[in-house]
């Protein structure tokens, strides 16, 4: 898009009788005169307009707009509509904008519609705008139909197999992933008005003409006309599979809290484990002389084997749910459907407290090695108990907590310094704004990629399994105690990197968290952490965790390019 | 013996079934006795009680194709009755009055019930004596005087002290640009509902016993309309009740001093449940005269629907015991005769004159064709009088809205252009709930003419009354001289406030309803009557906290894992263990004597 560009918008609003004027919807088309077919969609909206403006019916003004230099013209009207500056002239109003279709239909005739309804960064209308276009599709017998993605098929699955169901949610992301608007209606979402658009696909000797497209605008705008209220309800995030499918947040969002809870709790345990055996083996070390290197980390093979296992059964499983006739298992599925999300929020749940447990638990089998490694014969016991004892003084020790906001500061100053030294940059005379552009586009795209590098599981797990692998006791997590003799020293973490692992090591190492849970949880986490693997979340996380993230990071590359 | 028990047991169900029969029969007669005593006419009296009718259709475009006609049916009471002097004059007697209504008010029944024992502690002796002998007249008042006039109108303007009432229900946007200015001279009431009191309130009393005064009898009026009209009156709260500056001057009457209050309420729906009262209230309801022409859903069905009920009181005497209640309920309807015919409003099948009707004038300004059966129910009183119907040219066009984008703060900015070749003098009148907090440091005031020159001014005086939190409006009055051809735009930042959640209503998700300006103009050199008109009323977004369901799963959840999370970290993280040996060593240095056993060792804990 050109930084400016010159156009007339030509906006037309009936108002209808019996409203009052205080809210709207509008339909809005392109003006893009000598675009091959501009006018069937003008006219398309012209005779909608004759029709509307004779009915009084109607409870919410309608707007007309015809967007010159398509989504600019729209920006700039929509930009108008709300905006803060004074205006010089009489710049047409009606209230409250609640909804907004946009029409694309470039031909006489056409087979089906397509909705478009991904906006700028990748933001939605509300799902029941989207339902409504459709369902009043079927009532008149036009097929309404999402994009089709760019992934083709083999034409031996049929077109509801889930092969397709996946495909069409790829395509979903990606479009999303690119963070730019699909049509006109990108415009007005960032605005709260719900927008979709309407695009007549097809030959154009079809079997529909644009009157049952008509019909289906009217009986929309009629539809929307007798809501009471906004679109309200929270179908805000969803992911679109099928016209009559659509993956909630519920069903997202908890593999991403996880990858969160994940980070955190790993951060506490790191933070924890290294103060704790540091603490526990300077006192120790008070009654013995020789000097111990005691590993915070209890990693192995064995861990880093099991992480493995966990993945590929989940990938693989994903996979063959995918491609088992939905005949044989989707029905099993779909019958759980209703628990699965509620499922989904106890997992999360199950799955966080089992990780804080065990990055909260004092280590039995560390501790007890850190002891008897350094003490000996009859002193063994009582410096068991002694280690134990330091334990619950540390837990109630405020500095114990400082490790935390340490964490978070350091973080944040190490993307807080680059953003204030360009800001000093940019306030010192002489220096070329052009310079300052380039380091800020550079700031931006190490931001964006660490962003993407830290998010992505793939890359974590890669970081993790490599040092958990090649470092069967890796060095950074050392707790070097034997510098200072019964002295408190907490050892500072890199903490991003720190992050990194942590989060990496609690995805890692949460096949046998359970193991560590004491006896109190130990039924109910159990079996829920069994039944998580063997059931419904086992082919969603690594869908939308393995695919979306990389995915995301490549078009933002590509977009950012 | 079995047989006989039977007996004397079936005997009795037949016996109280006779005589729940013969009971009912007899308060059947009863009350068809009292029907038949009140339905007779009372001789002398209807003199004083006059009904008149009248309905006036108007072409409101030239063209007889696609022109929408106007249908104005007005019904128009007096009554003359005797009022005493000493009434509703003390405060002490208005809340005793209210009492006996058995009325609590929702605002200040503490402050009502403070007052009256003060005023009955005061003079106790000489009030009791003369309410019992109000309550009689007042009674033998209602008894007698009425016959056309509706009692429960009077019976509250009565009650409250009413100088004056304006009340309309609007449904559909008047088009000023088609339609003029007024419907049959008559200013157009504000959109959906708008009530306008005034009462006699004693001058002897200080300000803030008038206000409470004032303030309790508007809460019943409103209450008792709301009941009486069917319609959600009752919501007309404080906080969009006005004092109308420009139509209250303090002036005192025969030692009364007139009050008037005002309020908006701009989101109610007027339907037939409205109307149907408001066909009550007439004395042949709608089985015969006019009324009967107006019939529930063709009304509803038509372009621009207003229902109104105007009431005034006037003094005949110089001591003001002789009033006269004035009553019009007038009904103005806008068709399209593409969609509906001219008498679709009615079931024309058998219409018949009210025989309570002093007259009932029928007039038009164009031929109404079809009205034959008019004419034949109204014999002689069918009229075509062109000048029946003034539309006046709407000097003034009007725009309100909201800048800024739906969650910011921004302004509220009301556009007046002057369309007139003269200037003209405004009173610009704006009623902003609490809700909206206006900035008023930030008003501005500027005009341009039609070429675009924005140094013109506009402001003569401006009178800012701010709103409190949760209580009274923001109430804007500006004094302007609006210059010829020129666009004055008013523009006032706002915020958006976020209520406390009970304060939202169910419909939380819809925003919230501004009531629109009120302009009262003239030309700017002339003593022409002022004018009126309202601009649209606004419907403003604000902060709301999600009420749908699945942020509702989502804060509950959260809320449920921050309260289980605690114990359930503390079971995860417990351990039990033994005591600690220094303890331990402590507690073995102090002799355990008489015990012959050593301690077990204790469980503690230590995790």
């Amino acid at each position: 898009m050109q930084p400016f560009q010159n156009g007339t918008n030509v906006v037309a609003i009936t108002r209808v009788p019996r409203s009052d004027g205080k809210e709207a919807m509008g339909l809005s088309v392109r003006l893009d005169i000598g675009v091959k077919g501009w006018q069937y969609s003008v006219s398309l909206a012209l005779v909608l307009h004759q029709l509307i403006s004779q009915q009084h019916y109607l409870s919410k003004d309608v707007v007309f707009l015809a967007a010159d230099n398509g989504l600019s013209g729209a920006l700039a009207f929509v930009e108008e509509y709300h905006s803060h500056l004074v205006p010089l002239h009489d710049f047409p109003r009606a209230g409250i904008l609640h909804v907004m279709l946009n029409v694309e239909c470039n031909q006489a005739r056409f087979s089906s519609l397509e909705v478009q309804i991904e906006g700028a960064n990748g933001l939605l209308p509300n799902l029941d705008l989207v339902n409504v276009l459709i369902r009043y599709g079927e009532l008149q017998n036009v097929p309404v139909r999402l994009p089709r993605s760019q992934v083709r098929v083999p034409s031996t699955f049929s077109s509801d197999s889930r092969l397709n169901w996946l495909t069409q949610m790829l395509g979903m992301m990606a479009r999303q992933a690119t963070g730019q608007p699909t049509n006109l209606h990108g415009a007005f979402l960032e605005y709260r008005i719900e927008a979709a658009t309407l695009s007549c696909r097809g030959s154009s000797t079809g079997a529909n003409s644009r009157v049952i497209a008509g019909r289906l605008l009217e009986g929309t705008f009629k539809a929307i006309s007798f809501i009471h209220e906004r679109f309200h309800q929270s179908f805000f995030f969803y992911l679109l599979a099928h016209e009559h499918g659509y993956i909630s947040i519920a069903m997202y969002l908890p593999p991403l809290g996880l990858m969160v809870a994940g980070a955190v709790v790993g951060a506490i345990s790191l933070w924890l484990s290294s103060t704790h055996v540091e603490h526990a083996a300077s006192e120790a070390s008070g009654s013995s002389s020789s000097g111990a290197r005691l590993v915070a980390f209890d990693s192995s093979l064995r861990g880093c084997g099991r992480a493995v296992a966990v993945l590929v059964v989940a990938l693989l499983s994903s996979v063959l749910i995918l491609l088992i006739p939905s005949s044989l298992v989707v029905g099993a599925i779909e019958a759980a459907a209703p628990f699965l999300s509620s499922w989904s929020y106890l997992v999360s749940f199950a799955t966080f407290c089992t990780a804080s447990g065990r990055a909260l638990v004092p280590r039995k089998s560390t501790l007890s090695h850190g002891c008897t490694e350094s003490s000996s014969g009859a002193q063994r016991d009582s410096a068991a108990t002694d280690c134990q004892v330091l334990h619950a003084h540390c837990f109630e020790r405020s500095t114990c907590r400082g490790g935390m906001s340490q964490l978070f500061f350091s973080l944040a100053m190490v993307l807080a310094i680059p953003i204030f030294l360009l800001a000093a940059l940019a306030h010192t005379p002489g220096t070329s704004p052009k310079l300052i552009y380039r380091i800020g586009r550079l700031l931006r795209r190490v931001v964006d990629i660490t962003a993407v590098v830290l998010t992505s599981p793939v890359a974590l797990l890669l970081v993790v399994g490599l040092t958990a692998c090649l470092h069967k006791q890796p060095t950074i997590f050392h707790a070097n105690v034997a510098t200072n003799e019964g002295e408190l020293r907490r050892q500072s973490l890199p903490a991003p990197l720190a992050t990194v692992f942590a989060y990496g090591w609690s995805v890692a190492t949460s096949p046998d968290l359970h193991v560590q849970v004491l006896d109190a949880s130990n039924v109910i986490l159990h079996s829920a952490i069994d039944d998580w693997q063997a059931r419904g979340l086992a082919w969603t996380w690594p869908i939308v965790c393995l695919v979306y993230v990389p995915l995301h990071a490549t078009l933002s590359a590509i977009a950012l390019a | 013996m079995r047989l006989t028990e039977q007996r004397t047991f079936a005997g009795w169900p037949r016996l109280t079934i006779a005589g729940f029969a013969l009971a009912s029969m007899l308060l059947v007669l009863l009350s068809l006795s009292i029907a038949v005593a009140r339905a007779a006419p009372r001789g002398g009296r209807l003199a004083a009680d006059t009904f008149d009718e009248e309905l006036v259709l108007h072409d409101l475009t030239a063209q007889e194709s696609s022109g929408q006609r106007a249908v104005a049916a007005k019904f128009h009471f007096t009554l003359t009755h005797n009022h005493f002097a000493n009434e509703d004059d003390d405060a002490s007697q208005a809340g005793a009055k209210l009492n006996q209504m058995r009325y609590e008010s929702d605002t200040a029944t503490s402050t009502s019930t403070q007052r009256s024992s003060q005023g009955e502690a005061a003079s106790s002796d000489a009030l009791l004596p003369s309410r019992s002998s109000d309550s009689e007249a007042e009674s033998a008042e209602l008894v007698d005087d009425y016959s056309a006039f509706p009692r429960v109108v009077g019976q509250i303007a009565h009650t409250l002290g009413v100088q004056s009432l304006r009340l309309g229900f609007t449904q559909g946007r008047w088009q000023f640009d088609n339609w003029g200015l007024e419907a049959n001279h008559s200013p157009l009431f504000a959109p959906s509902a708008e009530l306008q009191a005034s009462f006699y309130v004693s001058a002897n009393l200080s300000t803030p016993q008038q206000d409470s005064i004032v303030n309790q009898r508007w809460a019943y009026l409103r209450n008792a309309l709301a009941g009486l009209l069917c319609a959600s009156l009752n919501s007309i709260d404080e906080s969009i009740t006005h004092t109308p500056a420009v139509l209250s001057h303090a002036s005192t009457k025969f030692g009364q001093d007139i009050r008037t209050l005002r309020g908006v309420l701009s989101h109610e729906t007027v339907c037939t449940e409205n109307l149907t009262p408001w066909r009550k209230l007439l004395p042949c309801r709608s089985q015969a005269s006019l009324a009967s022409l107006i019939s529930g859903i063709p009304v509803v069905d038509t372009l621009y629907t207003s229902i109104s009920v105007e009431l005034s009181t006037a003094c005949l005497n110089t001591a003001c015991t002789q009033r006269r209640l004035t009553l019009e309920q007038t009904l103005l309807a806008v068709i399209d005769p593409s969609r509906s015919k001219l008498f679709a409003l009615s079931n024309a099948s058998n219409i018949r004159a009210c025989p309570a009707a002093r007259s009932s004038i029928v007039s038009s300004t164009f031929n109404v064709s079809g009205a034959s059966f008019l004419a034949k129910a109204f014999q002689e009183r069918i009229v075509v009088n062109a000048n029946a119907w003034v539309s006046l040219p709407v000097p003034i066009r009007t725009q309100r809205f909201l800048r800024g984008s739906v969650n910011s703060p921004g302004h509220l900015v009301t556009q007046l252009s002057n369309l007139d070749s003269a200037p003209l003098s405004v009173l610009y009148q704006d009623v902003v709930p609490w809700f909206l907090p206006l900035y008023s440091y930030g008003l501005e005031v500027t005009t341009y003419s039609v070429n675009g020159m924005a140094n013109l001014t506009a402001l003569v005086q401006k009178s800012i009354r701010p709103s409190k939190l949760r209580g009274r409006p923001t109430v804007i009055e500006l004094s302007l001289v609006l210059p010829a051809n020129s666009t004055t735009i008013i523009s006032v930042p706002c915020d958006r406030a976020f209520l406390h959640f009970t304060e939202y209503p169910a419909d939380a998700s819809r925003g919230f309803d501004i009531g629109p300006a009120t302009i009262f103009f003239r030309a700017a050199s002339s003593s022409a009557p002022i004018r009126q008109m309202h601009t649209n009323a606004l419907l403003v977004s604000l902060p709301i906290p999600d009420f749908s369901m699945p942020y509702n799963v989502v804060c509950m959840t959260s809320t449920v894992i921050a309260l289980a999370f605690s114990s359930i970290f503390n079971a995860t993280t417990r351990q039990m263990g033994l005591k600690s040996p220094k303890v331990k060593k402590g507690a073995a240095a102090t002799p355990s004597l008489g015990k012959a056993a050593p301690e077990p060792p204790e469980a503690s804990q230590t995790g």
